[in-house]
């Protein structure tokens, strides 16, 4: 039911036009083109699952005639103004860490705008605490510039080593610290942004009336091109501490996340494991103060180098019909929550001690420090892994709702029976609200023979948005739409809610050039 | 007509009613329930929930201590007569956050019908802490309480120099007990005196401006001495302020709205009235 793009087999890139290509020398300079293959083939893909399957068929969505890099927005505004006129899509292109195909054309002859020179990284203002970046500017180095003038943004997706900033604001991107600094929509001060019409506006809060922020955030290059962007940022903190958790049930546990947010606290770090994850991260044999296993990696299972063959077709065989091993969730139901605390001394005290007696209310047994500081050491590893299960032959992807805290524990229950015939099931609830809370699920499944595998994933993407859509959760939390989710969209919004899309996207892109087939159905 | 207040979802904290009603009566609703929309002006809780969040406000509170919309999800009805809603959800990337197209709108774009609002456990408890010293320094403290997680629930200013700031935090928990004592200690850490607390005085409260955080300074060097003024909704980056008529003709109105995007806005307009 997804719309899909017109896959090529691997083959020689058809060359752009010469007529095409010297209009743009004029428009940007002869630099800041690039007509390689291999620019062109990375930039037609990011990391979705579903991409990485057709290409193990030979298969591959369709390349741009040549990848652009503005350095400022000027230059984008020239492109898009050239585009406009001519009718010629353009897909805004950052890190290609996505996982939903949102840099993916759906259709031949479009043109990459790669953002990766718009590069400014000043030192941050340290009167207003705000710092701007350009949006081509890899999350790590930003992040890493604000750590030696001894500040933080609060945002440390699992991505941060390959996303952009621009990445981040066009996906609504969430990190691991969202409770306590909320998502990248929550940090933004001010965007530059270049419409499709070549305009450069500069939306800013706080201001009367239309909060103009929130509709750039997650149009996904299709409203305009976020060239810069000004955060508010925090200093360092002084103090961070970690607590751990087990609960008998996932339901005591999110009892105590509700409590504690809506008591007033913020603790950087709240994330709960699932009965399976905490199986494979958190064994009761490694319980106690120097002994934790290290965090949920995906590496728990698969088979470790060298491969054998047959350990390889046993998982294949195991996850071709993967209900036995979703049943490993009915072996223990606990659950654990790695509580972060960080701030100033006397709140990160306060906050732990008020913490802890909501935990031991909801019959929370106190792991101690060790699980959470080694989650912290190990936090970026199970992304990692991902390629390993591709290469293993299986296929992994992963699926972030939100939904308030009334529903959480029955999206979470609803949609591990819809994926349980389809796929190997583990979830987190790693971002939480007062109001509400995401969970992400974790998906693995067996990819031997690409179809099936190819199959087995769109069955188990229908049956958990399926399933998410009749409990009233959002489809999405901080991935974003892209092409997997894209035909889900209007079962969000409703006819009129796409109508008010398609209005945003008249007012700022009339000629419809902007990454095209995106947030359509 | 008397316009019945929808379910309170207890769990997540929201309140779901048609935008007819007054905020007040929204706010007497959630009282009795343990709940509230937080502190807002005045003219705020004057309003309908339509005026409140098709208004220059948006149906903005403070979340976190950040100025954020206190609208889970809206129902509006478009000019063709059609009937946009939004999902309620703590938090969406499910592209643009198209009840903004809506929110702050004047209803130009769509009429709001009906509404989920977030809310907030009521506090109980509270304690005021009051300094003084000059206007300059006593908005240096102010700024630097406000890029706090949380900050000050409310303020109020007594002008002069020395002026005396006095801050009003939430005092339920032991951490809200915390960040307060940290805040005192703050003030003496920049050489301000303990003052008394101002205490009640009888005001009318109909004047009203938005105040950007750079323009605190200004603001408070701007207060008559003697006179009073009020802060309230106060975030990291913006709080409103709000005094009596007399006391509002010395200050300055600060939040001017950017031209920039109104053609932008324009094209939005038309292309709704295709929709």
């Amino acid at each position: 039911m997804s719309r899909f793009p017109q896959l090529q087999p691997f083959g020689e890139l058809p060359a752009p036009s010469g007529a095409l290509l010297s209009d743009l020398a004029r428009i940007l300079g002869p630099d800041a083109i690039s007509v390689s293959p291999q620019d062109r083939l990375e930039a037609s893909r990011d990391m979705w699952p579903r991409a990485i399957l057709w290409r193990r068929k030979g298969l591959y969505p369709p390349a741009p005639q040549a990848v652009l890099y503005p350095s400022h927005a000027e230059d984008a505004a020239r492109i898009f103004r050239w585009a406009s006129e001519r009718g010629i899509p353009v897909v805004p292109v950052g890190g290609r860490s996505g996982v939903l195909g949102g840099v993916v054309a759906l259709e031949a002859g479009a043109l990459a705008v790669d953002t990766r020179r718009l590069a400014d990284l000043d030192p941050p203002d340290r009167e207003r605490m705000e710092a701007t970046v350009g949006a081509g500017v890899l999350g790590a180095d930003f992040e890493s510039m604000l750590e030696r003038e001894g500040f933080t943004l609060g945002h440390a997706p699992a991505s941060i080593g390959g996303s952009t900033v621009g990445g981040w604001i066009a996906t609504r991107s969430a990190g691991q610290n969202s409770s306590r600094y909320g998502k990248i929509e929550d940090m933004v001060v001010e965007l530059e942004c270049v419409l499709g019409t070549g305009e450069i506006v500069h939306p800013a809060r706080p201001t009367p009336g239309t909060d103009w922020v929130e509709l750039f955030c997650g149009s996904e290059g299709s409203l305009g091109l976020v060239t810069r962007a000004t955060f508010r940022i925090w200093p360092r903190p002084a103090v961070s501490r970690f607590r751990a958790w087990r609960f008998p049930r996932i339901e005591n546990a999110l009892d105590a996340m509700r409590e504690i947010l809506q008591s007033g606290a913020r603790p950087s770090v709240l994330r709960l494991y699932d009965p399976i994850d905490t199986l494979l991260s958190f064994p009761p044999w490694g319980e106690g103060e120097g002994a934790p296993r290290r965090p949920p990696g995906l590496r728990e299972l698969w088979p470790r180098t060298p491969r054998p063959v047959p350990l390889r077709r046993l998982w294949n065989f195991a996850l071709w019909d993967p209900r036995a091993l979703n049943g490993l969730a009915r072996l223990r139901r606990s659950a654990v929550l790695v509580l972060g605390h960080e701030g100033e001394a006397w709140e990160v005290e306060a906050e732990a001690r008020a913490a802890a007696e909501v935990c031991a209310r909801s019959e929370g047994k106190d792991l101690g420090p060790a699980p959470g500081e080694r989650w912290m050491r190990h936090r970026w590893e199970s992304a990692r892994h991902f390629p390993t299960v591709f290469e293993m032959g299986g296929w992994v992807d992963t699926l972030e709702l939100a939904i308030g805290w009334g529903g959480v524990a029955r999206l979470y229950h609803a949609v591990r029976k819809a994926v349980a015939p389809h796929a190997f099931c583990m979830a987190h609830f790693s971002h939480a609200y007062p109001d509400g809370c995401s969970i992400y699920f974790t998906f693995l499944g067996a990819a031997e023979d690409p179809d099936r595998g190819l199959g087995q994933h769109e069955a188990t993407w229908a049956a958990a948005l399926a399933a998410a859509r009749d409990e009233g959760a959002t489809l999405s939390h901080h991935h974003g739409v892209g092409l997997q989710k894209a035909a889900w969209l209007e079962q969000e919004l409703g006819d009129e809610g796409m109508g008010v899309l398609r209005a945003l996207r008249r007012a700022c892109d009339p000629a419809g050039i902007l990454n095209p087939g995106k947030f359509e159905t | 007509m008397i316009e019945e207040i929808g379910s309170i979802d207890e769990a997540a904290m929201w309140i779901e009613i048609p935008s007819t009603v007054s905020v007040w009566r929204v706010e007497e609703r959630l009282r009795t329930r343990g709940l509230t929309l937080g502190p807002q002006p005045p003219s705020v809780l004057r309003r309908t929930v339509r005026e409140w969040l098709e208004g220059p406000n948006a149906g903005r509170w403070v979340e976190g201590g950040r100025l954020a919309c206190c609208a889970a999800a809206i129902k509006v009805r478009l000019d063709d007569g059609s009937v946009v809603r939004t999902l309620p959800a703590p938090r969406s990337a499910m592209g643009p956050s198209i009840a903004h197209v809506f929110l702050g709108s004047q209803g130009s774009r769509g009429e709001i019908l009906w509404a989920v609002l977030r809310a907030q456990r009521l506090r109980r408890r509270s304690v005021e802490i009051a300094y003084e010293g000059p206007p300059r320094t006593l908005a240096a403290w102010l700024q630097q309480e406000c890029r706090r997680i949380e900050p000050p629930r409310g303020a109020e200013i007594v002008g002069g120099n020395p002026a005396v700031l006095s801050l009003l935090f939430s005092a339920d928990t032991e951490l809200e007990r915390a960040r307060a004592t940290a805040a005192a200690d703050a003030a003496r850490a920049f050489g301000l005196g303990r003052a008394e607390t101002p205490g009640l005085a009888a005001s009318e409260r109909d004047w009203e401006s938005e105040v950007p955080a750079d323009a605190w300074e200004s603001l408070l060097s701007a207060i008559p001495a003697g006179h009073r003024v009020w802060l309230t909704r106060i975030a990291r980056e913006t709080a409103v302020a709000v005094t009596s008529e007399v006391t509002g003709r010395h200050l300055p109105v600060m939040v001017e709205p950017s031209l920039e995007l109104e053609p932008l806005a324009e094209r939005l307009g038309q292309a709704l009235r295709l929709h």
